[in-house]
């Protein structure tokens, strides 16, 4: 297992190198960053000076090379909007990102898994529609359309609760509703095709012929089987919401997280920002899936290691 | 030999009278079974024979309430041990006084669960054993099936064992809560053919052992040849032909039975060519009038596709009471 | 005698026709009512100028936030109402359907196109090829997608050219997974190997018998990514890094007008509601199309439909 881990630890490795390639690559070599960092407005000495600053004005090879050495002592340089440390400021706003996910992929999890289970048990049956129904609708609703009318029934209609930002529980709610109705519509999908798919497999008949009781052949058989491919979506759901989702749900409720910090970036034309976020969110990500690939791995002996 | 007053029913640890199961697909309905009467009797294997789709492998279903939710048990009379009982109470034999070996081992198991679990949850729900006791019984009957290693063996996973081993873990696992009747739907026909001796060596053994009663299910007549005491041979639905093993190997009264012989390979005798039956077997999504296999049949007759032959003796005196032919031209 | 050409050596799997495929939709409602639906929407995306209204960015300040024609103050003359701007709301959906069907189709016929050679290179070719393209395809998952999208888009500028291939790049993988996955089934199939056994080239192979095959596998994977990539593409103009003002867009509307929730729900409403039908749509007709060339699904459905048919008329 050890060995597992550490295979997949170095595979992780890889797609970091990937990613910050491929974020270098666009920066450096697709554009100009140095314009794209300026206003208009800017003069050739404006120019030359950032350009210095930045060590922008080096041959590729070296960039390239400060670049990564950079990148592997986490240090990305100093935020162009603000003048600290980049990383510094990506970590600061980490926790509030981490809130979110979390709570609204428990939210998912607790209510969408079981929804699934149930519905896959009489296929065709009323909560089975109701529930493919809904996911369908769930996974198809653009998370900032959905925001904006939970924002519209529940703040300015109802005035139950804050229309934006944090710092109570209260706060939390409609951000991690939003999120987990979209991650959960998919998770109630999966689980129930994977509890059908199950059910249907012929070691279940061999249960059944064996005298097993259906509760017991559910629990301790279909369930644990059942698991593998939800397993790995719900991981694919968290890392997707951690570098995807979170963006545009904290942008429609001001939650200050990772995702609202990428669009300020975007606005102030912060590339050094926007850099040190694509390596905290892709670092993030490998995290993510390797604890998948682990947990998975426990689960199902036959899982070679690639 | 049978003493022919007696009723046949009587000595059946199982059996089933006018059995008649039907699947619905988009197209209509498919009659899987259209009449079947057959039993099997403590110590005996009774050989169901018959090609894909002739509705063999629905009848052992329909004895152990495991026709699957596409279908459905439209007509029959179950008995155990001679008492008239309904599906559902048979059904809850299953497991512990009926048991079932599949076809394909490897999928019959769960190949999550290590194999030792597979087997010690059948001892434990059905003779509710302890852990300790159910682990020590289990690891018994990796040696009588012929597992070596057992205790390293107990661990391992399905995917951990060739065919012929997994398939003796699902025999363990069949014969654990000590059955009185173990049904073979094709045990043997994923295996090679070397393993497959070896498998029905198994099942002979076990059941001179054990004393429990078998049906084997299968398409291949060198299967039951030498292990099977009684022989059902179905076509499209219905027994054709039925009686003691080696009488009906010796003297086939029904067409089929015979064209079924002649299109085998008899590893002891030297021929010249097989003879196939032409034709491929139907498919019944509608009962229709006459005998079924009268188009591929070489002596049928106008009579035989207008009417029906009826399962009776044949016509000859000097025969067994329990032989049985539906044929109109039974030799 | 006649002269006949020689023959192949195997036939080509059959295509389905269209009119046949036709008279099965019917028997789905839900199905039907989808591709009613998304015809609809293709349509007035093609024909907007002759069907919407309103010029999209015709502003009226004397007509800001009309309510639609059904509530009070509003009037047939703006069925949807207005924005903040005077806009009317019907007109600006049927232009940013435009905008949004041009990237969705463009994004998946490039996405797709590429993913499927790549797929049937690794699937055909199996071994090295097949391996490093498979990694290469796995490693591009575990990106961080939208943010990278976000950066590389903030930095490249947000052109209708740029989003669509970066977009693209974002979403090649899972056809090349598709088409590969069922070319190695393919390759086994009997009638593939008497085929490549009677000397049949790569190229003509490809073109003659696996794709084919393929191209109900793909079709569906393109309902399902233009649902996918419909909702990507509005995301980031509500972000502001997709289709920029003037021009229109499903999820811009939802931007420009949120901070008005207050006076005027429907301008929110109504482009989300329209983008929500059509990815739902979308993925009804995908999921349609799977279920019909899965013959034991059909099977399972059919039977179920007869057992109940057979219930209610009091059988047992």
């Amino acid at each position: 297992m050890i060995l597992f881990i550490v295979r997949r630890l170095f595979y992780g490795l890889l797609v970091m190198v990937l990613v910050t390639c491929t974020v270098f690559f666009v920066t450096r070599m697709l554009t100009d960053p140095v314009r794209v960092m300026l206003p208009l407005s800017a003069s050739q000495d404006d120019y030359d000076q950032l350009e210095s600053s930045l060590g922008l004005d080096k041959p590729l090879l070296v960039q390239f090379w400060d670049f990564v050495s950079g990148a592997v002592r986490l240090d990305f340089g100093d935020s162009f909007w603000q003048g600290t440390p980049a990383l510094g400021i990506v970590l600061d706003r980490l926790p509030a990102t981490f809130l979110l996910v979390g709570a609204s992929m428990f939210l998912a999890i607790i209510l969408f898994i079981p929804l699934g289970i149930v519905a896959s048990l009489k296929p065709g049956g009323w909560l089975d529609r109701g529930l493919v129904t809904v996911s369908l609708f769930g996974l198809s609703m653009p998370q900032f359309w959905l925001g904006a009318m939970l924002i519209y029934v529940f703040s300015v209609q109802l005035g139950w609760l804050p229309t934006s930002g944090s710092g109570s529980l209260s706060h939390l709610v409609l951000p991690a509703v939003t999120l987990a109705l979209t991650s959960g519509g998919r998770i109630a999908q999966v689980t129930r095709s994977s509890m059908l798919d199950q059910l249907n497999r012929p070691y279940v008949t061999t249960l059944t012929a064996k005298g097993m009781r259906r509760s017991y052949v559910l629990f301790r058989h279909v369930l644990r089987n059942a698991l593998l491919p939800i397993v790995t979506l719900v991981a694919y759901e968290t890392a997707f919401a951690l570098a995807g989702y979170a963006v545009i749900v904290e942008t429609v409720f001001a939650w200050p997280g990772i995702g609202r910090l990428a669009i300020q970036a975007v606005t102030q034309r912060d590339i050094i920002l926007l850099q040190a976020l694509v390596f905290v969110a892709a670092l993030l990500v490998v995290i993510v899936n390797t604890l998948a690939d682990v947990v998975y791995k426990s689960i199902d002996p036959r899982v070679k290691i690639s | 030999m049978r003493d022919e007053t007696k009723q046949p029913a009587d000595d059946f640890l199982l059996s089933v009278d006018n059995l008649k199961v039907e699947f619905y697909n988009e197209r209509g309905t498919v009659h899987a079974v259209q009449d079947v009467s057959l039993g099997v009797r403590a110590g005996e294997t009774l050989g169901l024979v018959g090609e894909s789709g002739s509705g063999k492998s629905v009848t052992a279903a329909a004895l152990m309430d495991l026709v699957p939710i596409t279908g459905r048990v439209a007509n029959g009379t179950f008995r155990w041990h001679g008492r008239e009982v309904t599906s559902k109470e048979l059904g809850r034999l299953r497991g512990s006084k009926i048991t079932m070996v599949f076809q394909d081992p490897m999928s019959a198991l769960n190949p999550l669960v290590h194999v030792g679990a597979q087997i010690t949850e059948v001892l434990r729900k059905h003779l509710k054993m302890s852990r300790g006791d159910a682990r020590r019984r289990a690891l018994e009957l990796f040696d009588l099936v012929g597992i070596p290693e057992p205790l390293r063996r107990f661990k391992q996973y399905p995917f951990e064992f060739s065919g012929g081993m997994a398939q003796r873990v699902v025999i363990a696992m069949a014969l654990a809560a000590e059955p009185e009747v173990l049904i073979a739907d094709e045990p043997t026909t994923a295996l090679d053919v070397t393993i497959q001796a070896q498998i029905l060596d198994l099942i002979a053994h076990l059941q001179k052992e054990l004393n429990i009663a078998i049906v084997l299910i299968t398409h291949d007549l060198g299967v039951v040849a030498g292990v099977a005491d009684h022989l059902a041979v179905m076509y499209a639905g219905r027994v054709v032909e039925s009686g003691v093993a080696s009488e009906v190997f010796e003297h086939p009264s029904h067409p089929y039975m015979r064209g079924l012989l002649a299109s085998t390979p008899h590893p002891r005798e030297v021929t010249d060519r097989l003879v196939p039956i032409p034709g491929n077997p139907p498919v019944v999504t509608k009962i229709l009038p006459g005998c079924a296999f009268a188009d591929r049949c070489s002596e049928a007759t106008d009579r035989c596709r207008t009417e029906r032959p009826e399962l009776v003796a044949p016509p000859e005196d000097d025969v067994p009471s329990d032989r049985k032919v539906a044929c109109w031209h039974a030799a | 005698m006649t002269q006949t050409a020689a023959p192949d050596v195997v036939e080509p799997k059959a295509r389905p026709s269209i009119r046949r495929a036709v008279r099965i939709l019917s028997e789905d409602k839900v199905a039907l009512a989808s591709v009613v639906f998304v015809v609809v929407v293709v349509l007035s995306a093609v024909f907007a100028p002759w069907i919407a209204p309103y010029s999209p960015s015709d502003i009226s300040l004397t007509d800001r936030l009309l309510p639609p024609v059904w509530s009070d103050g509003g009037g047939w003359s703006h069925v949807l109402g207005t924005d903040a701007l005077g806009r009317d709301v019907l007109s600006r959906i049927v232009f940013g359907a435009r905008n949004s069907l041009l990237i969705g189709v463009s994004v998946v016929v490039i996405a797709g196109a590429f993913g499927t050679v790549v797929g049937l290179i690794a699937g055909y070719r199996g071994g090295r090829a097949d391996a490093i393209l498979m990694r290469l395809a796995d490693a591009q998952l575990a990106f961080p997608g939208l943010l990278l999208v976000i950066l590389i888009i903030s930095v490249l500028g947000p052109s209708i050219p740029i989003i669509i291939v970066v977009i693209a790049v974002y979403g090649w993988m899972i056809f090349a997974r598709l088409v590969r996955g069922n070319v190695l089934q393919l390759r086994e199939d009997l009638y593939i190997r008497a085929a490549v056994m009677a000397g049949c080239g790569p190229i003509r192979l490809m073109r003659r018998h696996l794709l084919p095959n393929l191209v109900s596998p793909i079709m569906t994977q393109a309902m399902l990514e233009l649902a996918r990539v419909i909702l990507v593409e509005a995301s980031l103009s509500y972000l502001g890094l997709g289709i920029q003002p003037p021009n229109v867009s499903w999820g811009l509307m939802v931007a420009e007008n949120q901070a008005y929730l207050r006076e005027g729900w429907w301008t929110v409403f109504f482009p989300g509601l329209i983008l929500v039908f059509t990815i739902v749509a979308l993925n009804l007709i995908a999921s349609w199309l799977r279920v019909r060339s899965d013959p034991q699904q059909q099977q399972l459905i059919a039977a179920r439909r007869r057992m109940n048919a057979e219930a209610k008329a009091g059988e047992k």
